[in-house]
């Protein structure tokens, strides 16, 4: 029985920790829950015994699946993540209680953001898609196929990314590092079959009204006959099973994956039902970009990536190119900015010359995880992420840029991208 | 706050016409008939059938920053009510939202299922001509024409 009755009278007045109060009222026109939303990633957040015992597996969306590893290193068990009132995901990295997380509590029956002595919002786990509870044809369950979020499939080709072989890996990502955990633990497939994609896609489209689109995304592979032809005919094998699925050549979708040139992205667009396109830059300075991704820098090049991310504008059109940056890391040591205002500065800029061209930029916060190099630093200020935000929001509305496929409901991990619900 | 059992009801028939207004980041009004508007388990709720909509994005404006949202509902008898509410949750996705998505397409063909919104009442003002006009006679004397007064 499907019942919309809220549990209690639902307050909007919340005792907030001493920071959170003085920047609701220096950033009075940054919405409080995307704040608040901004926070819980930037410091992590913990679920307690009794918080934990509200996840059902039969009916809750257990962590486990995600490209990425956790703060605290261990794997499942505990819930992907939440949903607030306004609708806002809060995609979570479980994290030690020695370094100050947010809290996930039961009060009252009801789970509860709790930040110290306050608790500050009811919240709800992310419910499972039908699909889970499948199993292909060949063996596999369906949810080391796809994995969800509450409106989009999530689909991780091959988890294994090529730069880490010639130790060019990505100095804050952890993906080589998680796989072998999730080989080890859950008996993850590196590499999927187009096949069982098909069937995956069919099964979690019987589900009315979950889904509004699908994003592919996986580690770079520079193999081929041009560097990274491997990759692109991959995806394109793939997103080709995924399309047997519906009837129209197209359909709401987005890709994230290396920067690939024309050629390649050519094939891409023509051969599949792809409609938006995501290479991720990681960090907006050159410098740091050669010192942070090497892969990156060694197979493409900074200004080469932001020559594809443009170039890739008359293909998919203004609004449905963007790359994401992990913002904090362009504050990392010993080679980052030394101030918060100069990295600003910064990325503003160079976000602005992409969103000029069409191209958008969108961040996630950054969230030093164990597995990657550089995981025993510390993220930015609260500050600077609702400075960030606010700049990137600024530049969609002066380039009058869309975000469509990769907003608070299709992806729901970009606190910049939830503020464009009101552009 | 309890909608009064008439309010109750209005909002329930379908013949009752039902009006949204909302305010945009400028202050600037949005104002359109929303038949969705409805009585759910006792809630009020609004179904957004638009995810660009203007009301869609100025309901996610009001919710972040406290701003007014009325809902006027006018029965075919010239009943009318203002109801003043703020939107107290979003819900786009889980158990209940598909359910109302199932709902919408099996009753509008081809519509697809944005949000439904929560509304919780803070005031209602019965703005029907005949019992605002016995209110003024009784409270605001000043407020009339001599020439209806005169023998």
């Amino acid at each position: 029985m499907v019942s919309i009755s809220l549990k209690n009278k639902i307050s909007t007045e919340y005792p907030l920790s001493s920071e959170l109060k003085s920047l609701t009222q220096k950033y009075a026109q940054f919405p409080y829950l995307i704040m608040l939303k901004t926070d819980i990633q930037r410091r992590g957040i913990y679920y307690t015994h009794e918080a934990l015992k509200k996840a059902d597996p039969t009916v809750h969306q257990l962590a486990g699946t995600h490209i990425f590893g956790t703060r605290d290193g261990i794997l499942t068990h505990r819930p992907e993540a939440f949903m607030l009132r306004d609708g806002t995901s809060v995609l979570t990295t479980p994290t030690p209680l020695e370094q100050n997380p947010y809290i996930i509590d039961l009060r009252n029956d009801k789970l509860t953001l709790v930040d110290g002595q306050n608790e500050l919002e009811e919240i709800e786990y992310w419910t499972k898609p039908d699909f889970y509870d499948k199993t292909t044809k060949s063996g596999i369950p369906m949810n080391l196929i796809a994995s969800a979020r509450p409106q989009r499939i999530y689909i991780m080709p091959n988890r294994y990314c090529f730069f880490w072989s010639d130790k060019q890996n990505c100095l804050f990502c952890d993906i080589v590092n998680n796989l072998q955990k999730q080989k080890k633990e859950l008996s993850m497939p590196t590499r999927l079959k187009p096949e069982d994609v098909e069937e995956t896609i069919s099964e979690a489209l019987k589900q009315k009204g979950r889904f509004t689109a699908i994003c592919l995304t996986s580690g770079s592979d520079f193999n081929g006959v041009n560097a990274f032809d491997r990759e692109t005919d991959y995806y394109i094998e793939i997103l080709k099973a995924v399309g047997k699925n519906f009837k129209t050549k197209k359909f709401p979708s987005q890709l994230i994956a290396t920067a690939f040139n024309q050629d390649q992205l050519g094939r891409l667009y023509e051969q599949t039902g792809i409609l938006s396109y995501t290479p991720d830059i990681e960090v907006l300075n050159e410098r740091l970009f050669n010192w942070l991704c090497p892969g990156k820098a060694h197979w493409v090049g900074y200004k080469e990536w932001k020559k594809r991310l443009k170039e890739a504008v008359p293909i998919f059109g203004r609004g449905y190119v963007n790359t994401c940056i992990v913002a904090g890391i362009e504050l990392a040591q010993p080679y980052g900015f030394k101030s918060e205002d100069e990295a600003l500065k910064n990325v503003l800029e160079e976000a602005e010359d992409l969103a000029a061209d069409g191209v958008n930029t969108v961040f996630t916060v950054w969230s030093p995880r164990p597995g990657s190099i550089i995981g025993n630093q510390k993220n930015a200020s609260l500050e600077y992420y609702i400075r960030l935000a606010s700049g990137l929001h600024a530049l969609r509305k002066k380039y009058k840029l869309r975000l469509d496929h990769d907003d608070y409901r299709r992806c729901g991990n970009h606190p910049d991208s939830d503020l464009a619900r009101i552009l | 706050m309890l909608l009064n059992p008439k309010v109750y009801e209005l909002l329930k028939k379908e013949s009752t016409i039902k009006i949204l207004s909302t305010i945009n980041e400028n202050n600037q009004i949005h104002t359109v008939i929303k038949d969705s508007l409805q009585i759910c388990d006792d809630q009020l709720l609004y179904l957004e059938y638009l995810e660009s909509s203007t009301t869609n994005r100025n309901l996610t404006f009001s919710m972040w920053f406290k701003n007014s949202v009325t809902v006027l509902i006018l029965s075919e008898n010239k009943t009318s009510y203002q109801i003043n509410v703020t939107p107290v949750k979003c819900i786009v996705s889980g158990p209940v939202f598909q359910k109302f998505y199932t709902e919408t397409l099996q009753k509008h063909n081809d519509t697809d299922l944005a949000a439904i919104w929560i509304f919780e009442p803070d005031a209602v003002v019965n703005e029907t001509l005949s019992v605002r006009q016995k209110e003024e006679r009784a409270q605001r004397p000043y407020f009339k024409h001599l020439d209806r007064l005169a023998l």
